[in-house]
């Protein structure tokens, strides 16, 4: 096999980054959970838990960065860079609403599977 | 161009991210892949069978990339395969470290998946020139 960037081949590989994300769509939702419950919980408890807290919600943001941009679900990738610049800048809660952001990831999503889902065509005649 | 098929190493501890870059050096570039889960996985693949190039995670929890090249240097000397680095974050201080272990270039993640495969020719190409 020869390399070729033929558009056929973008829509195989278009077709089947889209299966890719099927197969981690539960998990995506299961480490947006988990950013979820991080961020919201960032205020509280001592230092050491914060700490704890911060390194965890920076790994899970760096990862998702990674992952949904090349799945090619943009939006959700800028917004995860955004949580995980804001998380290794430290910026106060009162300059970015990270829960705000981690929604609007699960909404790039949904929109994301419904498009790699279309409605089936109707039955002509 | 060469169009001779390669063969790749990818190393990323991240199922998806491991299966998006196999499928996209796959379908868009006719690679051969060999994924790799952890350093140790591909550790074990680079001591049973040679490589054109190694795609590698920086990041990894268990052995980072960084030190599976220290590892290999150690252990085999003498292997001159290309390392792609990939990460999410980069750090100018770890340049010079990379490439003294190897690293011939590094690729910060999101890339454009369709662009990859081309870039990873290149740099075997690249390599090749190299005496």
């Amino acid at each position: 096999m020869t390399p070729d960037s033929s558009p056929d081949r973008a829509h195989l590989l278009e077709r089947r980054l889209h299966d890719v994300f099927h197969r981690h769509e539960r998990s995506l939702h299961q480490e947006l959970d988990r950013l979820e419950h991080l961020v919201e919980g960032l205020g509280e408890g001592p230092a050491h838990v914060f700490d704890d807290r911060l390194q965890e919600a920076r790994r899970i943001s760096h990862r998702l960065t990674g992952s949904l941009g090349l799945l090619g679900v943009t939006g959700a990738a800028r917004a995860a860079a955004r949580i995980q610049s804001s998380l290794h800048d430290r910026v106060p809660a009162s300059e970015v609403n990270l829960p705000r952001l981690v929604r609007l990831i699960r909404r790039h999503l949904e929109r994301h599977r419904r498009a790699s889902n279309p409605p089936a065509a109707p039955d002509c005649g | 161009m060469n169009i001779d098929r390669l063969e790749v190493l990818v190393v990323d501890d991240d199922d998806c991210i491991r299966e998006v870059l196999t499928t996209t050096l796959e379908v868009i570039g006719g690679f051969d892949v060999v994924p790799a889960a952890s350093a140790n996985l591909a550790l074990d693949w680079i001591r049973r069978r040679r490589f054109d190039l190694v795609v590698l995670d920086a990041m990894m929890p268990d052995t980072s990339g960084k030190q599976m090249l220290e590892r290999l240097r150690i252990e085999m000397p003498g292997f001159s395969t290309p390392v792609v680095l990939v990460t999410a974050r980069t750090d100018p201080d770890d340049f010079d470290d990379f490439q003294r272990l190897g690293v011939v270039s590094v690729v910060t993640k999101p890339f454009p998946t369709l662009e990859f495969p081309n870039m990873l020719r290149q740099v075997v190409d690249d390599s090749r020139l190299v005496p």
